[in-house]
């Protein structure tokens, strides 16, 4: 099955594309995702997205079906066909 | 002399010609500090419940605060208030950066007062501490840019000199124009622009060399250091954050991800073009550079650049993300050039951009339900989706030309014109910014509660709801939500009388602001002092607008906010909830049906 995933801001940047369309088995969780993402994208894309910053801001935010994970199951998030992820850098505007 | 002031301030009285020095009292400052509380303050000693906008004592204060033009970081900025806003019937309050605050304070005054109406228009000229009054017929007319250019090359000391002034949509006494300064920067809401354009006077130029003492010198330094490390490593405020790098546009793509990005009036709120009209998309095709106000070592400014095409405009600046909604999703407008130029057309004419897309796309709805008949619009094809027509709207409603002069009522009196009131998606009259309140909670209730009606910075909730700073709080939940926007509204309120840039508190504290005004005053503060402080200046806000009026009637969302589920899109389903939280924060505020009490304004040493 398939889900989509969007990268916004410096995220982008580094995967070179602004989404794709992403193949996973059933039961797949963002955690699993992310492992296949950092596969895909190498070094800069896990140290942009683990861990958190100088202030203690988590380096990535996650929402699933415009939902942050956090509000879900966390990594935990079970992922079913069509879902939409979204990874978003710490930003902030006004 | 108290740190950190001038101890001056510049009362104008455009009737008699006459200028006179007021000494700054120090008790006032103690109490209220600088720019929106000191401004307040000052509108609130000459008081008037029968105040009308364009009244000649409708006040006019340009307000700097004991941070303006200190070595504190953002310490550009300065606070704009007037008695009567003839936008919302509120009181007026705006805010903007550029160079203009520090350089008024440099000029050597904290405070510029302008009462009274002049019988021809004329500007103000305030250079080394001497002020004078300058008959200007031949500015009246001009547009920002040409205004600024012209009062910069006369100064004759260019890079020592900053303009604020008015547009035409100011002289023609738009509700919703605002005060622009350095070309760019504007203290947008409430329709500033008009009051001074009422009063004719065209423009304030501020140059000097003075240089301001803070209290504790040594102390202001380590604590300002301090500050400064932690925006450079904060990752959204640091020289290669996201404020940096993309602006605040990068919140469209983030906004529209969240179900909250307005489109089309609001009759939705995903646009599935946005990430055409992104920060993203900006950094790519249009970028050209980054600029930021006097001392700010964030530098959200773009300069922008489109070469060609029917949209194009050269070397100008912006669009910020607000804008792009105004002019973009909200009006159903995908086309990134076309959101640009729309931009340069308000910056060039002085008008609020939120206020006028937001009447725009009311407009469009009016037209599309058949409400704004055809003959009406004299051949404009404005519709949803039709940048050309959304640019048009722009000039025609500077100029009231002619359905210009209905769009220049603001949505709420246009609406209500055409007999269709709910279309309208403003709060007191000033149209909606760029979040959905249906999907995020919080925000919705700061919406409702703001004193200066439809307003994000008033206490931006985006930050917990959507952004996770300080903290993350679920944008679907009301729990909490009273709390946290009260909280939110005096940190505020305590920002903008200081006065510093709201996106320090991406990366500061109570505890660093305080720790700095105190260097720079000497006045007894701490967090909770400061916090106390920023509630005063809320609290006296709201017993103005409670003497001219207003109370919980207009502490209410538009409609089809409450009543109108998200009919798509990731939110799809939410609807605003501020009537179940309202009646909590205004007992946890000491309120009564919108009031504060004596008691509470005893507390607080207003009344």
């Amino acid at each position: 099955m398939k889900i989509h995933i969007k990268f916004l801001a410096t995220i982008r940047e580094i995967t070179g594309e602004p989404e794709i369309e992403l193949e996973i088995h059933s039961g797949d969780t963002v955690e699993a995702v992310m492992r296949v993402l950092e596969s895909r994208y190498g070094m800069e894309f896990k140290e942009a997205t683990t861990g958190t910053t100088a202030g203690g801001i988590p380096k990535i935010r996650i929402m699933v079906n415009e939902r942050d994970m956090e509000f879900l199951s966390g990594f935990e998030t079970e992922l079913k066909a069509g879902d939409i992820m979204v990874l978003i850098p710490p930003v902030a505007g006004g | 002399m108290l740190g950190g002031y001038t101890g001056k301030i510049l009362d104008v009285n455009l009737d008699s010609g006459e200028l006179k020095d007021v000494s700054l009292d120090e008790e006032m400052a103690k109490m209220y500090l600088g720019g929106k509380g000191l401004g307040l303050k000052i509108v609130y000693d000459s008081f008037r419940a029968d105040m009308q906008p364009f009244d000649p004592d409708n006040l006019l204060v340009f307000a700097t605060g004991p941070a303006t033009g200190q070595k504190i970081p953002t310490s550009g900025r300065y606070h704009i208030v007037c008695s009567k806003s003839p936008q919302t019937g509120t009181v007026g309050s705006g805010n903007s950066g550029g160079k203009w605050g520090p350089f008024l304070k440099f000029a050597g005054y904290d405070v510029v007062i302008v009462r009274g109406i002049s019988k021809e228009p004329v500007y103000l000229s305030i250079v080394d501490g001497k002020a004078e009054l300058v008959p200007a017929p031949e500015l009246w007319g001009m547009t920002v840019h040409a205004v600024t250019d012209e009062l910069t090359e006369r100064s004759g000391n260019p890079k020592k000199t900053s303009v604020a002034c008015i547009g035409p949509a100011g002289e023609n006494l738009v509700p919703f124009s605002g005060i622009m300064n350095d070309k760019y920067r504007t203290a947008g809401r409430t329709g500033l622009g008009a009051v001074m354009g009422s009063k004719k006077l065209k423009a304030v130029v501020v140059s000097g060399s003075r240089k301001i003492e803070p209290a504790n010198r040594e102390l202001l330094e380590d604590r300002a250091i301090e500050s400064m490390k932690r925006i450079r490593e904060n990752p959204v405020t640091g020289p290669k954050g996201g404020l940096h790098t993309y602006g605040t546009a990068v919140l469209v793509n983030i906004i529209n991800e969240s179900g909250a990005y307005p489109t089309r009036n609001f009759q939705e709120a995903y646009f599935p073009d946005a990430d055409e009209q992104s920060g993203e998309t900006l950094v790519k095709k249009y970028l050209t550079g980054r600029g930021g106000c006097w001392g700010c070592p964030i530098v959200c400014g773009r300069k922008s650049d489109v070469p060609d095409g029917p949209f194009s405009v050269r070397d100008t600046e912006g669009p910020e993300y607000e804008t792009l909604f105004a002019f973009g999703s909200d009006c159903g407008i995908t086309e990134l050039d076309a959101l640009i130029k729309a931009n340069h057309l308000c910056d060039e004419l002085g008008l609020d951009t939120i206020s006028m897309g937001g009447t725009i796309a009311c407009a469009m709805e009016l037209v599309e339900k058949g409400k704004i008949p055809p003959e009406k619009l004299h051949g404009m094809n404005l519709r949803f989706g039709d940048p050309s027509s959304m640019i048009e709207a722009i000039w025609r409603t500077a100029y009231k030309a002619g359905i210009g002069a209905d769009l220049a009522l603001g949505s709420r009196d246009l609406a209500k014109k055409y007999g269709a009131p709910e279309f309208s998606m403003a709060v007191k009259g000033m149209e909606l910014p760029a979040y959905d309140p249906r999907p995020i909670q919080g925000i919705g209730l700061n919406y409702a509660t703001a004193n200066r009606g439809g307003d994000h910075v008033y206490g931006y909730m985006i930050s917990p709801e959507v952004l996770g700073l300080p903290l993350k709080l679920d944008p679907y939940a009301v729990e909490d939500k009273p709390k946290w926007t009260i909280i939110l509204q005096d940190l505020t309120s305590a920002i903008n009388s200081s006065v510093v840039c709201l996106f320090t508190s991406f990366a500061l504290g109570l505890p660093e602001y305080a720790g700095m005004l105190a260097a720079v005053t000497g006045f007894d503060l701490d967090a909770d002092k400061l916090l106390k402080l920023g509630e005063r200046v809320t609290n006296l806000e709201r017993l103005m607008n409670n003497m001219y009026g207003l109370d919980r009637n207009e502490d209410i969302l538009p409609k089809r906010l409450t009543e109108e589920p998200v009919p798509d899109g990731p939110a799809k389903g939410q609807i605003s909830h501020v009537p179940e939280m309202i009646n909590e924060y205004y007992a946890l505020r000491g309120w009564i049906d919108g009031k504060p009490t004596e008691g509470k304004l005893k507390e607080l040493g207003i009344a």
